[in-house]
Parts: C-alpha cells; structure tokens; sequence
C-alpha cells in the first residue's frame, strides 16, 4: 500500500513506548502493533484523533503518501 | 442445532468424510488391481448378460432377452479405464471438502485458504459430470445395437449429458468468487485499527 505510517519515528522523537500510547489511546497492543509495522488496511478516524492528541500531532506527520517505486525503496 | 465448532453438524459431517476417503481410496486400489488383472489376463472372461435393466427415478424395470446379450470386451475395458479417473476425482473433492468441514469445525470459516478449496470442488464436480457423460456416452454406443436387436420394441435415449451436474459445478464456482470476497471484507476488518 503506498500509504506508510511514521508511528515509530513520531513515538521516538515523543519518547513514549508502544504499551504506553497503546493504553493512552485505548486500543490493543496488538492492533498498535499492526498500524506500527504497516500491516493495517484501513485506520477509523477516532482512532486517528486519538493518536494525534496523545503525540501531540498532525495526520500528515504520521500519514505519508508514497507511489509503488518510493515505497519500494523505502522498505529496502 | 449447533452448525460450527466441536461437536457441531460440520464436526459429525467431517468425520462422515474421512471414513468416506478411507473407503473411497481402498475402493481406487481395488479398482486399480481388478482393471490390472482385468487388462493383463490372457483369456479373457466370457461377457454375456441374460437381460437389461433400465432404472429411473422410483422404478427398475428388468428385461430378459430370449438369447444372452453378448456385450464386447472393449467396452467393459473403457467404463474400468473411465471408472479410474471417477474415483480419483470424488477423492479429490472429498479431500478438499475435507479442509473446508476442517476450518468449520475450527469456527474459522472465513480462513482464506477456504474460497480455493471452494473453487477447487466446482472444478472437481464439473470435471467428474464431464467424464461421466463420456463414460455413458461409450456405454451408450456400445450396447444401443445390441439392445436394438434383442428388444426391437423398444425405444430409447443413448446419451444425456448431466446437464444439472454441469448447472451445480458452475454455480459453486460463482459461490467461491463470492467467498473470496467475503473473505477479504472479513481481513479488511481484521486490519483496521
């Protein structure tokens, strides 16, 4: 999907571990796992705010858009 | 009446297809030594028939012929070679419904391998009603003259394709696509956060 979710970068330069964002925005370790490692289909909104409150964030800092080829380099 | 998980109709169901492989595959290698003996003895046996019967829905009418019908050896060489083919394709289809009861009985019907063992089974019976035409269209050839002869009176049909079986197999395929997407909604689900 040429959609790719910077969580890790936004968790690290926010300093907060991935158990304590998943409980501050009230969704499973697992699912956060899933939208982290770029896994996820499709992300509901609330879930989107609740992460934008909680890092202190705009979408377009965790939501990047990146044609077939980027993505490809991206992931090598 | 529970319909999946353990001890559900698909549980009893599976069990019902693997003593029905078991059986259907002792029956594959009967047929496959009878065929070999059939096909390698050096005097062949005698083929002869003092009648007919002719069954249909409801009704078995037998016809007895003044003298035996005799009935060529080639033509019971070609229903055995035929009936090789047959067995494998219902042990194939058994095999694949056996996944199928397999993720039932796990109450995971939406597992992604399940609309390709779906697709699989509409092939399987397609395939099976194709040679079984085949197979009674030969039947048909060989013995319309000798049924011509012996009961003149009589008039019948020497083929008729299964057309229903043809209608059933197109239809599980069309179920598969359906499946398939089904599946795909049910991972869309899983994967959204």
């Amino acid at each position: 999907m040429p959609i790719l979710i910077h969580l890790d970068r936004v968790m690290v330069e926010r300093g907060i571990s991935l158990t304590e964002l998943a409980e501050k925005v009230g969704i499973t370790l697992a699912n956060l796992s899933i939208l982290k490692n770029n896994k996820a289909r499709a992300i509901r909104l609330n879930t989107l705010e609740a992460l934008c409150r909680e890092l202190n964030c705009q979408p377009g800092d965790l939501l990047v858009y990146l044609p077939n080829s980027e993505e490809e380099k991206a992931k090598e | 009446m529970q319909l999946l998980g353990k001890k559900s109709l698909a549980s009893k169901l599976l069990t019902l297809v693997n003593l029905a492989l078991i059986l259907v595959f002792i029956g594959l290698i009967g047929m496959v030594i009878f065929v070999s003996y059939f096909l390698l003895a050096e005097e062949l046996p005698a083929v002869a028939s003092s009648g007919i019967s002719l069954q249909g829905p409801g009704l078995i009418v037998h016809l007895e012929s003044e003298g035996a019908l005799e009935i060529g050896y080639s033509f019971f060489t070609t229903q055995l070679l035929l009936a090789i083919p047959l067995i494998l394709m219902v042990l194939f289809i058994l095999y694949k419904l056996r996944f199928i009861l397999s993720s039932l009985k796990n109450e995971n019907p939406f597992s992604p391998d399940n609309p390709v063992h779906i697709r699989h089974i509409g092939y399987g019976i397609i395939a099976t009603v194709v040679v079984s035409s085949i197979a009674e269209g030969i039947a048909g050839y060989h013995l319309s003259p000798i049924i011509s002869e012996k009961f003149p009176q009589l008039s019948w049909q020497a083929f008729s394709p299964d057309l229903t079986g043809i209608f059933f197999g197109l239809l599980i395929l069309i179920l598969s696509e359906v499946f398939r997407q089904g599946t795909e909604l049910k991972k869309d689900q899983e994967f959204t956060v």
